[in-house]
């Protein structure tokens, strides 16, 4: 509106802010808008292409693909409810009982949150797959069974997976809104004369409400846009969800984008809804019970019972993390894997065979360049973009945080959908630049809200008195803003490195050959090569990722984690 | 002699609320000026205009003959360009830095010579008493000594003008009457052009040579402490400042000797009663309604019967509390409600009957015409 009278180019602070709210619609609004009108295209062969709404009237209500939506729904309830009871449970029995060992435990019980979900599919399958599962042998043997008690690869054991590792999201939101409560809400239900279990069940628990509904929804979202799970263990026994289908319609025979594109749709519509539901009414439900006080909140004491809230820990964090980690591990040091680890036959010619065969030493290389350069990139694009929204007063700041907000509720698989559409025609496609995007494109909200989260925490006049001082929008942000978003900056960095160290949708739908990461390496070993090989290229997945834990858990702390 | 600070039509908006809403004045050179008001009338935002933090509507800002602001001109000097001396409510000192590192930053910034600046910043981690703090984390101090780190911070490089936006806001009582002093002692001394914002009348008479008092993002009066209590130019500024019996009333008569008028006054249950007024408002004329002030501590509590020779109105006691240095009366006059501060010596109880005398001179009338509700 004004112009600073000694300066006739516009600053560092219009560029920057601008320049960074620029790029970050174009990410976002190119390839959603590139999908909706794919959509609404017809391609048959020998036929000029016309728009239609007949991928959507005929395509997507086809028996084939009702029975994916069907199964999305079935799976992501399925798991939902699951993860509901596991992290409730486990939430509750950290924060408000006597459970020994809980400050031990809450570290390990986040675990999960980190690693790859496709990863933990394909451990399972060496624990519970017909045949070759460790643990049907265990039980087999344990109670002279016939046939195999257990078998991964249906619904239930997508529900089972994706369960267990989505237990820390509701984990969570579950905790964080018992320890932000006021401890004096709890107390006046003692002094009004309520025993320690009434006050938990009329008081503690509709205060929690609304953070049990925020979990449950992120838990259904993230269920029914997961990919790698049901490509694991529902695709090769014909058990298709929306996210395999979507992918199936992009590679092998039967290659379809426009149908593709609008079963990529009605997808994000769905996940969308909830989001939005999410957003408009159980977030302004949410009680704001924070208060400046200390005090703990007294804790239910368990008696006996103390050991069964134990068990139950020990019993999730073995479900979850122990049992598939070591399966995975036992698996990747043996010569060959039939069901019975065998303690004479170990070998380290596995991981010799990763790091030496050329896709996944390449594999290796890219991932770590993708998150070293990925996570750099979208903290830097999630700085600008939270200062704006928060700092800056030009307009549109509004339309910004609901912009870079919004692919949270795409699922990667669709988003890449729609890159793939988008940048099929650019140089870009077929360089490591598109995986970029893409990681950058789906994940720039993680960035925002961790820079968002500690700007709002900041108070504005830090900065202002710096102005008044003498110093320049640009000497502010590098002496001033930075160093105190420190603390967001390198939460989010790492978590983003962790992201993209294990992405995999995006990576599958986008790569081409030489441009392989981690994940796909393990699914291009899980279709040609053996199990103890994809063990080992699974292991150097996860060991990377344990470390960069480790790295996280010493530089940001756990409270950093709630997205 | 123009104005060292100059605010002229000053207007500014947030979406649909006027903050506000085109107010000009000047500061003379080594005064300090208080925009004293409510919460929300505007004085902060009119303040952080002057700064250079929010980009006015309308109007322009002139400091030291430079043209800082002009909306006409579409010219904006950022902040870092004015040489102005900000202290804020919340402190605002930097968590990251230690003390001297606070304090020196604004020399590190205009790229001093590193002697000059620790020579500096020295003397004023003297002058607001904080030497033996200067390597501490700044935010690990009480609240005091970090609005001291605030304002050594505001006042090392010089500025032009110093500006303080409610800085004893967040400050126990006993330590907002210390710093008090203080700032006022230090504004004499550097004598640097300050405004200073603040809601508590009692603050702002200490430490202004000029007051403005702000409402609806307007000026309501513009004057020294003194005129802004005794001569308030409306209900608004009457209410505001201090405590106020305000009785609404007709001028009967205009005395041509002494120019007292005799006004009419208006009470409860269409009762009326005679008072007289000294001195008179300027230009008041018979027939004219008026507002008329009496604060509380200008009023007599006799025992009833013993009418005073002027202006005595006979009421019932509702309550009195005890105060300490005053006895505090509510009393009902025939319906209206007046409060009285007598000395703690005439102790009348709740019913008790008891004359008021209220000296004409005690009495200010307000044109019913300027009243600013």
């Amino acid at each position: 509106m004004f112009r600073g009278r000694a300066a006739t180019w516009p600053g560092a602070e219009p560029v920057l802010t601008v320049g960074a709210g620029l790029l970050v619609a174009a990410l976002v609004l190119l390839p959603v808008g590139m999908l909706l009108y794919t959509s609404l295209r017809v391609e048959e062969f020998g036929e000029a292409a016309y728009f239609s709404l007949k991928n959507y009237t005929e395509f997507v209500v086809s028996p084939r693909i009702l029975r994916s939506i069907g199964n999305t729904l079935i799976v992501s309830t399925g798991a939902t409810l699951l993860a509901g009871f596991f992290g409730i449970g486990l939430a509750w029995s950290h924060a408000r009982t006597n459970t020994p060992g809980r400050r031990i435990l809450e570290p390990f019980t986040l675990v999960p949150f980190f690693l790859s979900p496709y990863v933990g599919a394909i451990a399972w399958s060496y624990l519970a797959a017909p045949r070759v599962g460790m643990l049907n042998g265990w039980l087999r043997w344990l109670f002279g069974l016939e046939t195999d008690p257990l078998s991964v690869y249906n619904r239930w054991g997508i529900i089972w997976v994706l369960a267990l590792f989505f237990t820390p999201v509701m984990y969570l939101f579950v905790i964080g809104s018992l320890r932000r409560m006021d401890p004096a809400l709890e107390e006046s239900a003692r002094t009004s004369g309520s025993s320690i279990l009434q006050t938990t069940r009329r008081v503690t628990l509709p205060l929690v409400t609304p953070a049990i509904l925020s979990g449950a929804i992120l838990v259904f979202v993230s269920s029914a846009g997961e990919f790698g799970v049901p490509l694991a263990l529902g695709s090769p026994f014909k058990i298709e969800t929306m996210t395999t289908q979507i992918y199936n319609l992009t590679s092998g025979s039967a290659i379809d984008y426009n149908a593709s594109a609008a079963l990529s749709t009605v997808l994000a519509a769905l996940t969308l809804t909830f989001i939005y539901i999410h957003r408009r009414v159980v977030l302004p439900r949410g009680y704001t019970t924070i208060t400046g006080r200390g005090y703990r909140p007294s804790l239910v004491a368990l008696g006996r019972w103390r050991y069964v809230a134990l068990s139950f820990n020990i019993a999730y964090l073995l479900m979850a993390v122990i049992l598939p980690l070591l399966a995975l591990f036992l698996v990747s040091i043996s010569i060959r894997w039939e069901g019975r680890f065998d303690p004479r036959a170990l070998t380290l010619a596995n991981y010799a065979y990763v790091f030496t065969y050329p896709l996944s030493a390449r594999a290796v290389w890219n991932s770590l360049k993708l998150a070293i350069a990925g996570a750099t990139i979208c903290m830097t694009l999630a700085i600008l973009v939270g200062y704006t929204i928060h700092r800056g007063r030009g307009r549109g700041r509004a339309a910004l945080d609901v912009l870079s907000s919004v692919p949270v509720g795409f699922p990667g698989i669709v988003l890449a959908m729609g890159i793939l559409i988008t940048y099929i025609r650019s140089p870009l496609y077929s360089t490591l630049w598109i995986l970029l995007i893409g990681y950058i494109t789906r994940y720039i909200p993680y960035g925002q809200r961790m820079v968002s989260s500690v700007l709002l925490a900041l108070s504005p006049e830090l900065d202002q008195s710096s102005r008044t001082s003498g110093a320049s929008w640009i000497t502010t942000l590098r002496r001033i803003t930075l160093p105190l978003l420190k603390p967001g900056i390198v939460a989010g960095w790492l978590l983003l490195f962790m992201i993209f160290l294990r992405e995999f949708p995006i990576s599958v739908l986008l790569y081409k050959g030489g441009l392989e990461v981690l994940s796909v390496a393990v699914w291009y070993f899980v279709e040609h090569e053996g199990a103890v090989r994809t063990a080992a290229v699974a292991m150097v997945q996860v060991g990377l990722l344990l470390g960069a834990i480790f790295l996280f858990r010493r530089l940001a702390g756990a409270d950093e984690l709630a997205v | 002699m123009t104005d060292y600070l100059v605010v002229d039509g000053l207007r500014k908006a947030f979406g649909r609320e006027t903050a506000v809403d085109g107010i000009s004045f000047g500061v003379e050179k080594g005064k300090i000026l208080t925009l004293l008001g409510p919460s929300g009338c505007g004085k902060t935002t009119t303040l952080r205009c002057i700064a250079g933090l929010e980009h006015p509507d309308a109007g322009a800002i002139v400091i030291d003959g430079e043209t800082m602001t002009s909306a006409r001109e579409r010219l904006f000097v950022p902040p870092e360009r004015r040489s102005v001396g900000l202290v804020f409510q919340s402190y605002a000192v930097w968590p990251h830095m230690t003390v001297a590192q606070n304090v020196s930053y604004p020399l590190e910034v205009r790229k001093w010579p590193r002697v000059e600046v620790a020579a500096r910043v020295e003397r004023v981690l003297e002058m607001v008493g904080l030497s033996r703090y200067r390597d501490q984390y700044a935010t690990k101090l009480s609240g005091g000594q970090q609005q001291r780190v605030a304002l050594a911070r505001a006042l090392i490089f010089n500025p032009r003008l110093l500006l303080f936006d409610e800085p004893l806001s967040n400050l126990d009582a006993k330590l907002r009457e210390q710093l008090r002093m203080e700032i006022v002692h230090l504004q004499r001394e550097v004598g640097i052009t300050s405004v200073y914002v603040t809601h508590d009348q009692a603050e702002a008479m200490v430490i202004s040579d000029r007051i403005i008092v702000m409402n609806r993002g307007r000026i309501e009066q513009e004057g020294d402490a003194r005129t802004i209590y005794t001569h308030p130019a409306n209900r608004f500024v009457a209410q505001f400042i201090g405590q106020a019996n305000l009785i609404s009333g007709q001028v009967m008569e205009v005395d041509g000797l002494d120019g007292s008028l005799r006004v009419d006054v208006a009470l409860g249950a269409g009762g009326r009663a005679p008072l007289r007024a000294l001195p008179p408002g300027a230009g008041l004329q018979r027939g004219m309604r008026v507002l008329i002030l009496i604060r509380p501590e200008d009023i007599e509590v006799g025992p009833a019967g013993a009418t005073s020779r002027d202006n005595g109105l006979e009421g019932t006691v509702v309550s009195a509390v005890y105060m300490g240095q005053y006895l505090d009366y509510q009393v009902d006059v025939a319906g209206v409600r007046i409060r009285a501060q007598a000395k703690p010596g005439a102790p009348y109880r709740g019913g008790d009957r008891v004359a008021l005398g209220v000296p004409p001179a005690a009495c200010f009338c307000i044109p019913e015409e300027s009243d600013g509700q």
